[in-house]
C-alpha cells in the first residue's frame, strides 16, 4: 500500500517539480536577469546588495512556492497517506522531491530565460508598451496554472497597479470573492477591471495604456488574456484553506509589484538603453553570468532551510505552522525596508530560535510565547518601522491564530477519517 | 569617415497614438555640420519630447522618414546610427543602489568602451559636468541637478557624433549651466536640444525649430526669426493714464519705473501707442511671442 502511495507521490513530484522549475525560472528571470528588472544585479556590486536581492526573492516568491508545494498541497490532498508513511520513507520522499526540483530547476533555468528574452526584445522593438504587460501576464498565467490560482489572482496582480494600493484591492476584492465565487461574478470582475483600465488611463512609463488599448492589436491582446484567464478559472477548485486565500492574494501581489515598478520610475533610463545597440543582450549576458554564481548561494540556503525542516518529519503540523510564520516574516522583513545587516541579524535569530522544531514544541507553536525577535526593531527602528511592526504583528498574529485553527480542523478531519 | 553623421533630415514626420489626435504633423527640417547647434523650442505639450524621441529612434514615425546623410535611416543602419548618438531623455533616473562612477562604468561597458578608456573618459566628463566630487557616492543621495548631470554624462560617453538632449539644463545652477553651454559650444558635435527657455536658444543656437501644437511654426536661423518682426517692435515710456489705451496682446512686457512712468515693449502697437514709442531692433523673444500669440489668436478665432 505504502509503495503505491509513494509511487504516486513520486509521479506528482516530477510533474510539480517541472512546473515549479518553470515558475521559479520565470521569477528569477523577471527579477534578476531581465534588463528591466528593478533589482538590477547588473548594477549592484556589493555583496550586501546581493544578499538583499536573495531575501527579496525568498520573501517575494520562492519561499511560498516551495513550501506551498512541499506542505500545503499534500496536506490538502494526501494528508492521511503522508501520515501513514514511515518517517524514514517520508524523508526519502522529501529529499527526492527536493533534489529533483533542484536538478530540473538548473537545467530548465536558461531555456525560458532565453525564450522570454527573445520575445521581450521582439515586442520591445515593435512596441515598447506591451512588452512589460505581456511579461507580467505570461508569468501570472503560468503562476496561476501551477498552484491553481484563479483568475481572481490574476486580477489581484494587476489591480494594485491601478490603485497603487494592494490593501485597497484586497479590501474590495476579497469580500467580493468570498461572497461571489461564481462565474457571473467573476465575469463582472473582469468587466470591472477592463473598464477601470480604460478609465484610469493606466500609463506604463510614458506610453499610455489607453492609447494602445484603442488599437485593434490592444483589444485582441486583452481578449486573449481574458479568454485564457477564463479557461484557468474553469479549471480551478474551490478554496478550502485560509492559507490558500492568503497565498492567492499575496503571491501575485508580491510578484507584480516587484516586476513592475521599473517602468514608472526608470522609463527614461529604458529609453537610453533602447538607444544603445544590443544593450539588452549585453545586460542579459552579464547578468546571467553573475547570477549563475549567486544561484549557488541561493541553493545552499534552500538546502539549509530544507534540512532544518525535515529534522523531525513526523511533526509535520508544527513544520507547517513554521512555514507560514517564516513566509510572512520574510514578507514582513521585506516590507520594513530594513538595512541588510539588521535583516541578517534578525533573520539569524529567527532561524536559530524560532524555526527549530524543538522550540516550536516547547512553545506549542504559539507566536506570542517565544522570545520576540521584533523587539530589536523597537530599539533600533524609527517611528515608521514601529508602526509597520505594529500592523504587521497584528497581521502575523491573526495569521498564526487562523493557522492554529486550521491545524485543529485538519486534526479533527483526520480523526474522523 | 563614411559612417560619420554629417546631416540629419526629418522629412514630413507625423506621429500619433490616436490617429484623430496627432502629436506631430508633417514635421520637416534639416540639420547638419556647419549649422551650429539646433534648438527645439515650444510651449509645453508642443511635441518637443516626441520629436526628440523620434530623432533618437525610441519612437518610430507613423508617417515620414528620417534621413542620415541623405540616406534613409534604415539604409544607413539604425544600429549604426544609435552607436553615433548620445541621448538624454526628459526624465532620467537610475537605480539607486549604485555609485555614480559604477553607473558610468556600466554605461561605458554597454557602449562598448574598454575599461582603460572608460576611466579616462569618465574623469574627463566628470570634470566638464562638475561631477567628480560626488561620483563615489550612492546615486540615491543625488539631488535633481546631480541626477541630470549624471544623465548628461551617460549621453556624452562613447564620444557620440550627435547629441540629442531633452531639456538638458533643467535643474542645473547658473554656473553649471554656463559650463555645460560652453562645452556644447566647443564640443565639435552635432547637438539638438529642446527647451522652452528662450535665453538658452539665444545663447547657444544658430538654428531653431519652433513647435506649436505638433506643427512647425518656424524653422531657420535666429536672424531670420528676428526679421519676422523687424519693423513691428517698439519700446518707450508712457504715463499711467495712457495705459488704458494699451491692448494686452500688443504688449511684450511692461515695467513700472520711477515718477509714475511705465517702460513698455510692444509688438505691432496701435497707431495711438505707436506715436509715443520708438522703433527698436527685435529680439528672438519678440519674434517667438509674436508667432505664438498669432497662432493662439488663430486658434481662438477658429473656436
Amino acid at each position: 500500500m505504502n509503495k503505491i502511495i509513494l509511487n504516486n507521490l513520486k509521479l506528482k513530484i516530477k510533474q510539480k517539480s517541472l512546473l515549479l522549475s518553470i515558475f521559479v525560472s520565470l521569477y528569477f528571470y523577471a527579477y534578476l536577469i531581465s534588463p528591466f528588472s528593478s533589482s538590477a544585479i547588473f548594477f549592484e556590486k556589493s555583496s550586501l546588495e546581493i544578499v538583499n536581492t536573495f531575501f527579496k526573492i525568498f520573501s517575494g516568491f520562492v519561499i511560498y512556492i516551495i513550501f506551498y508545494d512541499l506542505f500545503v498541497v499534500d496536506l490538502k490532498s494526501n494528508l492521511n497517506e503522508i501520515i501513514k508513511i514511515q518517517p524514514r520513507r517520508l524523508i526519502s520522499f522529501y529529499v527526492l522531491r527536493f533534489i529533483t526540483f533542484l536538478f530540473i530547476f538548473i537545467f530548465l533555468f536558461f531555456f525560458p530565460c532565453i525564450l522570454i528574452f527573445l520575445i521581450e526584445k521582439l515586442i520591445f522593438d515593435i512596441k515598447g508598451f506591451s512588452f512589460m504587460l505581456l511579461k507580467e501576464i505570461i508569468t501570472s498565467l503560468f503562476y496561476a496554472y501551477y498552484i491553481n490560482i484563479t483568475l481572481f489572482s490574476l486580477l489581484c496582480s494587476l489591480l494594485p497597479l491601478l490603485f497603487s494600493s494592494f490593501i485597497f484591492s484586497l479590501l474590495i476584492l476579497y469580500p467580493l470573492w468570498l461572497v461571489g465565487n461564481s462565474f457571473i461574478f467573476v465575469f463582472f470582475i473582469i468587466l470591472f477591471t477592463f473598464f477601470i483600465f480604460i478609465f484610469k488611463k493606466v500609463e506604463f512609463g510614458y506610453l499610455n495604456f489607453l492609447k494602445n488599448l484603442l488599437t485593434l492589436k490592444g483589444y485582441f491582446f486583452l481578449l486573449v488574456v481574458l479568454i485564457i484567464g477564463f479557461l484557468i478559472l474553469e479549471k480551478t477548485k474551490n478554496d478550502e484553506s485560509i492559507l490558500y486565500v492568503f497565498l492567492e492574494l499575496l503571491l501575485p501581489f508580491a510578484f507584480s509589484i516587484q516586476t513592475f515598478d521599473i517602468f514608472g520610475k526608470y522609463a527614461g533610463f529604458i529609453e537610453v538603453l533602447y538607444c544603445i545597440p544590443f544593450s539588452l543582450l549585453k545586460i542579459y549576458i552579464e547578468k546571467t553570468l553573475k547570477i549563475f554564481l549567486k544561484m549557488f548561494v541561493f541553493l545552499v540556503i534552500c538546502l539549509v532551510i530544507f534540512y532544518n525542516f525535515i529534522s523531525e518529519p513526523q511533526k509535520i503540523f508544527i513544520l507547517f505552522v513554521n512555514t507560514i510564520y517564516f513566509s510572512f516574516l520574510l514578507l514582513f522583513f521585506n516590507s520594513l525596508r530594513m538595512k541588510n545587516s539588521l535583516k541578517l541579524i534578525i533573520f539569524g535569530c529567527y532561524i536559530i530560535l524560532f524555526l527549530q522544531v524543538r522550540t516550536q514544541e516547547i512553545c506549542e507553536a504559539s507566536f506570542l510565547k517565544i522570545l520576540n525577535p521584533f523587539s530589536f526593531i523597537f530599539k533600533k527602528g524609527n517611528i515608521g518601522d514601529k508602526f509597520y511592526l505594529l500592523v504587521s504583528s497584528l497581521f502575523l498574529w491573526t495569521t498564526g491564530f487562523l493557522n492554529l485553527l486550521r491545524r485543529k480542523y485538519f486534526e479533527l478531519k483526520y480523526e474522523k477519517s | 569617415m563614411k559612417d560619420k553623421i554629417k546631416k540629419i533630415s526629418v522629412r514630413k514626420v507625423t506621429f500619433w497614438y490616436e490617429k484623430k489626435k496627432p502629436i506631430l504633423r508633417d514635421i520637416s527640417f534639416e540639420y547638419g555640420e556647419n549649422s551650429g547647434i539646433l534648438g527645439i523650442l515650444g510651449p509645453n505639450g508642443a511635441g518637443k519630447t516626441t520629436l526628440l524621441r523620434i530623432v533618437s529612434t525610441v519612437l518610430k514615425p507613423k508617417k515620414g522618414d528620417i534621413f542620415i546623410n541623405d540616406t534613409n535611416i534604415k539604409g544607413y543602419g539604425i544600429q549604426k546610427y544609435r552607436r553615433n548618438i548620445g541621448y538624454l531623455p526628459q526624465v532620467f533616473e537610475v537605480y539607486p543602489n549604485i555609485t555614480g562612477r559604477d553607473f558610468l562604468y556600466q554605461m561605458s561597458f554597454l557602449k562598448g568602451i574598454d575599461k582603460k578608456n572608460a576611466s579616462k573618459k569618465i574623469a574627463e566628463i566628470s570634470e566638464i559636468l562638475n561631477l567628480s566630487s560626488f561620483l563615489d557616492k550612492n546615486v540615491k543621495t543625488y539631488s535633481g541637478g546631480m541626477m541630470r548631470r549624471m544623465g548628461l554624462a551617460q549621453a556624452l560617453l562613447g564620444d557620440p557624433k550627435l547629441l540629442i538632449l531633452d531639456e538638458p539644463f533643467v535643474g542645473l545652477d547658473p554656473s553649471e549651466r554656463m559650463k555645460l553651454m560652453q562645452y556644447l559650444m566647443f564640443c565639435n558635435k552635432l547637438v539638438i536640444f529642446s527647451t522652452h527657455v528662450l535665453s538658452e536658444i539665444e545663447m547657444l543656437c544658430s538654428k531653431v525649430v519652433i513647435l506649436y501644437n505638433g506643427e512647425i511654426l518656424f524653422y531657420g536661423d535666429l536672424e531670420t526669426l528676428k526679421n519676422t518682426v523687424s519693423d513691428s517692435v517698439f519700446e518707450g515710456y508712457i504715463d499711467a493714464k495712457d495705459l488704458k489705451n494699451v491692448k494686452r496682446k500688443e504688449v511684450l512686457y511692461i515695467r513700472k519705473e520711477e515718477r509714475g512712468k511705465f517702460y513698455i515693449r510692444a509688438i505691432s502697437p496701435n497707431s495711438g501707442l505707436r506715436k509715443r514709442l520708438r522703433k527698436t531692433s527685435p529680439s528672438i523673444y519678440d519674434a517667438y511671442f509674436k508667432l505664438v500669440l498669432k497662432k493662439e489668436d488663430e486658434q481662438n478665432n477658429f473656436k
